[in-house]
């Protein structure tokens, strides 16, 4: 077998991967779909538009 | 042609340009000097498992694109270029599974939308002609590679001069990582190992026999070139260089045919650079397990717990069992020409994956589910989690483990005791010098730690040392330390042939005689594919140790040191370093470890 370094796990290499493959497969919504994701990981959620009084 | 043979016939085309840029990438490591642990019959079993892979899949895609009524071509063509795409993703082991598919589909996709095009289907039209040139570039290596290796060997077998008349055989069998306290030479157990036990009666055997490393290549290496690890520098990434003479090329000078037949594919192949000297090397085998771990893809399955789990397969996929690296060896003496032989004979049997109930992989486990495989993996992958989970193991989980690798050196012995008495039978052995040894131990909760290359206590270093032949007195023991560094010097002096001999160190039998023992023996380890931060190596970038008759002296990497009245307290269970009555003794041990590594250096 090929033996590349001590340790297995190439976390830039496998991050450059991931997001390549996400690329080819979401286009340009996978930098929506990123953004969205940090947002809920931060916790900042998009507060909805106030309501339009009908009274 | 039917769309489905188109397909089929486009599947075989990715298969193989798959597998031509295995060879590629392989031949690109072999001339940066990476070790290639691969069969040399890579060059055409990767091709041929990537066309494996590659038909499957289309036929799976065939299938699907009947059942949910999609175009075939998109279907297809989309699956294959997934495939290609993770079959070069995998050959870099180091990313992770889960971004390599991530990639491998979002190539998928693509090539999916790409073939709805007509302009790109009409492109098909080159795959039967380039299929054809690649297939016939694939036959041409693998009839290269075979012929290169029937070629070597018989160039080297006559380039051997004359041997002298009436010389002795030597058999160097090596029984890979079994320690010597689990095979009853020490004690009364001989029950466990009764071919080695009959073998010290008939021999000399050498009670504290110390590995010059705890683990494979380095302690091989100084087996054959007399030196210290230190001073030939095999270690993970780097194989023995052709700095020191072996003892292969020795003997063959002298006239020997020399062979070899190892079961550890990880760290005694031609990749590891011990089969120097060697006229015939028997490693890599021709079978479905070694077919499948020639391509990325095949490592990449190999490696994936969860798949394993769900088979229920945690053996290693390419194995050697002692039997067939015995059988093999037999079957090459029986056709020998008539000539001495130098025989290594490696048995990989006690090395992990071992299992209680033979090598079915179904384990009576005392506790949550446990496999195998968690050895593979940290084996293979370096990850070495498993070795953390082992920490918190019961007694008895720990007792389970224990009695697995018991089995497994049990079955080394029995394939030892085959051999023996096969030679027997055809009166080889009444002019053959034996010698088995372990080439490093295995701790097994000893120290909290498992398996070896982690530490240099006495666990992973003490090994069994038989030394037999008919000229050689019967059923003595040798009781002081003494170190498998000095196999070289021994092999020749019982041979008569030392004058002239390269090799450094002294005889273990002068003269064929006995002698106390008692050497200062030095061992070695440097950090490398294990250097978490909870093994001794972990502390630092190198640690020795040197085994006197009464003490053990531990210099671990941090530069803090360990000592053991080895007499009193065997196990090693209390470090005497910080006793105040230790400092004289401490003193005379930093001497002489500067002092052997000096003299070892300049030599």
């Amino acid at each position: 077998m090929l033996y590349f370094g001590p340790e297995t796990v190439v976390p830039i290499g496998s991050a450059i991967a991931g997001a390549i493959g996400a690329i080819l497969l979401f286009g340009r919504r996978t930098v929506v779909m990123v953004r969205g994701g940090l947002a809920r990981l931060f916790g900042r959620t998009e507060r909805p538009a106030e309501p339009t009084s009908k009274e | 042609m039917r769309f489905s043979l188109r397909l089929l016939l486009l599947a075989l085309w990715f298969g193989l340009l798959a597998g031509i840029i295995e060879i590629i990438v392989v031949q690109l490591a072999l001339r940066s000097g990476v070790p290639v642990r691969l069969s040399a019959d890579y060059v055409w079993m990767a091709p041929v498992a990537d066309m494996g892979y590659a038909v499957a899949l289309a036929m799976t895609a065939l299938l699907v694109a009947r059942w949910r009524r999609r175009d075939l071509a998109v279907a297809g063509f989309g699956v294959l270029c997934a495939f290609l795409a993770a079959s070069v993703a995998f050959q870099v082991e180091s990313l992770h599974r889960g971004a390599v598919l991530l990639l491998a589909w979002g190539v998928g996709f693509q090539a999916s939308r790409l073939a709805r095009f007509p302009r790109i289907r009409r492109l098909f039209v080159v795959v039967p002609p380039t299929a054809l040139v690649m297939a016939a570039y694939v036959a041409f290596q693998g009839v290269s590679a075979r012929r290169g290796a029937a070629g070597r060997e018989a160039a080297a077998l006559s380039a051997l001069p004359a041997a002298t008349g009436g010389a002795m055989n030597v058999l160097l069998l090596i029984l890979d990582t079994v320690r010597e306290e689990s095979t009853g030479l020490h004690d009364s157990a001989s029950a466990r190992t009764p071919a080695l036990a009959g073998l010290a009666r008939r021999g000399v055997t050498f009670d504290l026999a110390v590995a010059p490393a705890p683990w494979t290549l380095p302690s091989h290496a100084s087996f054959f070139t007399g030196r210290a690890p230190h001073e030939h520098g095999a270690n993970w990434a780097v194989p023995l260089d052709n700095r020191f003479p072996t003892l292969a090329e020795y003997l063959a000078r002298k006239g020997y045919l020399t062979a070899g037949f190892v079961g550890n594919l990880q760290f005694a192949t031609r990749a590891s650079g011990l089969a120097r000297g060697f006229v015939h090397y028997d490693d890599f085998q021709v079978n479905l397990g070694q077919t499948v771990l020639s391509t990325s893809i095949g490592r990449a399955l190999a490696g994936t717990t969860w798949l394993r789990r769900v088979i229920g397969y945690h053996e290693l996929l390419n194995r050697r069992h002692a039997g067939e690296v015995a059988d093999d060896f037999l079957a090459w003496q029986a056709r020998a020409p008539a000539r001495p032989f130098f025989a290594f004979v490696n048995f990989f049997d006690a090395h992990e994956p071992y299992f209680p109930e033979g090598r079915s992989g179904s384990i009576l486990w005392p506790g949550p589910k446990w496999t195998g495989y968690e050895h593979v993996v940290g084996l293979h992958s370096g990850a070495n989690a498993w070795i953390h989970d082992k920490w918190n193991l019961a007694p008895a989980q720990v007792a389970v483990h224990a009695a697995g690798y018991q089995h497994a050196v049990e079955e080394a012995d029995q394939a030892t005791g085959r051999l023996l008495a096969e030679l027997e039978r055809r009166g080889v052995l009444a002019n053959t010098l034996v010698i088995v040894a372990g080439d490093h131990g295995e701790q097994l909760g000893e120290h909290r730690l498992f398996e070896h290359i982690n530490g240099l206590y006495l666990t992973p270093l003490h090994v069994p040392l038989v030394i037999a032949s008919p000229r050689l007195p019967q059923g003595v023991r040798v009781p002081g330390p003494v170190g498998l560094t000095d196999l070289p010097a021994t092999v020749v002096d019982l041979l008569g042939v030392s004058a002239g001999s390269p090799f450094p160190g002294r005889s273990l039998l002068p003269l064929g005689v006995p002698s106390a023992g008692g050497d200062t023996v030095l061992s070695e380890l440097k950090q490398g594919l294990v250097r978490q931060g909870w093994y001794p190596i972990g502390k630092g970038p190198e640690m020795f140790s040197l085994l006197t008759a009464d003490h053990h002296y531990i210099r671990n990497g941090d530069g803090s040191e360990e000592l053991y009245d080895v007499r009193s307290d065997p196990g090693e269970a209390r470090n005497l370093a910080a006793d105040v009555e230790s400092r004289l003794l401490l003193s005379r041990f930093r001497s002489s470890l500067r002092s052997v590594l000096t003299s070892r250096s300049n030599r």
